[in-house]
């Protein structure tokens, strides 16, 4: 990362961790933005949000059936994978990479949302909200899928307070922190939402974080599509020079970036994961468990490993 | 008792730094940090090393308030009070500056590298960079009767590393693993 130009740094972050690639984008463009003192176009923001909110929907989606999954209940598997299949589609459509990789840099945005890609974003949430509700329904009514999740890999809340416990990690275990709420940045600054918490700290309340947060993100998706604001996607860039720090949700939680640029180029970057502060929270989870349920709670972590060991 | 605040009032504020404050402190400023964070005061954000000058850096935000701070600590003799020997979530963030920039965090309670396992031709590449030593990485012991190892290989399924578990479990319940899943994540990036 060291002297690498702002282009290829924004690059690396966003492989920091594929899954999360909006929010380390949005993170590394956030804290350039920061050391140059320079703010992105509000439609740029706009769109930074709802390409981070899908990233929420399609990973919360492929977690909680990945997590039914590992307790056997494949159907649960296979209706969230279609509904995550759709939400990767429509960012196909709409910003042309299924990850939305590199559509965030430092300045704005590069992909523009056309009035066709409004119209996707609509449809995919009709059909959300059409068939999403049923999968809750059936999750909630099988009792052989309750039995594995409820009181298995219980993380106590203190020990998720200590460690700063981020994402849905922290939130099932009552740590009620979510970096879009405080400190803030925008367009979350101009929405509403709520940050669900839950104290059981078991598998299946990350499970129900999980779903309230898939809820709020439709709900944040149709409020920016209302209220997108006209106007340029990107700022040209000075070659300044500064230290910048950014605090970003991913759906796994927070993304940190420390930075300092000289002459437009960086000098020196630090990218923290979430992760770095839930792995160990999942050795405490796991304790006293029986073997068969550790893939459970692991899924129900389903922390990075690159975004941690590398 | 310091707050946050009061310790970003006392250090020395280093320019152009934004949005939230960065001051260089002393170590007896770090160390009231360090309370901060055992005190359940503050929330630790992030703990990384750099080259220019030789220092750590701390981000923390204040319990319940938007207010972040970066602490930085120069390190002339490239060691720093350890942060992970009262605050346990710093141990791994500490072991990982250390194997990039071999600053020492001094007490830390467990000292094995986290990033460099001996597979890099240089030692320290963002400090001091230096020939490579030779070094075994020792494993947790791991008590109780009964141990049995779980080979689950490369067939691990979905779409992460492949991997070799090496963890240890009792034979019906995992117990006394701990750090032995951070081992399994070290062993399945190799």
């Amino acid at each position: 990362m060291a002297g690498a130009t702002l282009e290829r740094g924004a690059r690396l972050a966003a492989r920091t961790s594929g899954d999360g690639t909006v929010a380390y984008g949005t993170a590394f463009a956030r804290a350039v933005e920061a050391a140059l003192d320079i703010e992105p176009p509000p439609r740029a923001d706009y769109l930074r949000g709802l390409m981070a909110e899908l990233e929420r929907l399609a990973n919360h989606l492929g977690d909680i059936g990945a997590i039914c999954s590992d307790a056997s209940f494949v159907l649960m598997h296979a209706h969230c994978g279609i509904l995550r299949e759709l939400v990767l589609r429509a960012a196909q459509t709409c910003f042309g990479h299924r990850l939305m990789m590199d559509r965030v840099v430092p300045g704005g945005i590069t992909t523009d949302l056309s009035s066709e890609g409004v119209t996707t974003l609509r449809d995919l949430l009709w059909q959300i909200r059409d068939r999403f509700p049923r999968l809750i329904e059936l999750y909630d009514n099988t009792a052989s899928l309750q039995d594995r999740t409820a009181a298995t890999g219980m993380l106590d809340g203190a020990i998720a307070r200590r460690f700063g416990a981020a994402g849905f990690v922290g939130r099932a275990s009552g740590r009620d922190f979510d970096a879009r709420r405080t400190p803030g940045y925008p367009p979350y600054s101009a929405l509403d939402f709520t940050v669900p918490v839950l104290v059981a700290g078991d598998v299946n309340a990350r499970v129900w974080i999980r779903i309230r947060e898939i809820e709020q993100s439709l709900a944040l998706i149709e409020q920016i599509l209302d209220r997108l604001p006209q106007g340029p996607i990107a700022i040209e860039l000075a070659d300044g020079g500064g230290e910048g720090l950014a605090l970003v949700e991913s759906f796994r939680g927070d993304v940190l970036v420390s930075l300092r640029l000289e002459a437009g180029q960086i000098a020196r970057c630090h990218l923290r994961d979430p992760s770095w502060f839930q792995w160990p929270l999942l050795e405490v989870a796991i304790e006293g468990n029986i073997v068969a349920d550790f893939p459970l709670c692991n899924k129900s972590f389903n922390c990075s490993y690159s975004g941690h060991d590398s | 008792m310091p707050s946050l605040k009061n310790i970003v009032a006392q250090g020395r504020a280093v320019g152009a730094h934004r949005p939230w404050p960065r001051v260089a402190v002393t170590p007896e400023l770090w160390a009231a940090a360090t309370d901060e964070l055992v005190g359940e005061r503050a929330t630790l954000l992030g703990l990384w090393g750099s080259e220019s000058g030789h220092a750590v850096h701390m981000a923390l935000i204040g319990d319940g308030s938007p207010d972040i701070a970066v602490l930085s600590l120069a390190c002339p003799v490239l060691e720093f009070p350890s942060v992970g020997r009262r605050h346990a979530p710093a141990i791994r963030l500490e072991r990982a500056l250390h194997s990039l920039y071999g600053l020492r965090p001094v007490g830390i309670p467990d000292s094995r590298p986290w990033l460099d396992l001996g597979f890099w031709d240089t030692q320290f590449p963002l400090g001091a960079r230096s020939a490579p030593l030779p070094q075994t990485y020792a494993f947790l012991p791991v008590e109780g009767e009964n141990l049995h190892q779980i080979p689950v290989g490369r067939y691990m399924r979905a779409l992460s590393n492949p991997g070799i578990f090496v963890s240890r479990r009792p034979a019906k319940r995992w117990r006394g693993l701990r750090s032995g899943l951070a081992t399994c994540t070290k062993e399945s990036s190799r």
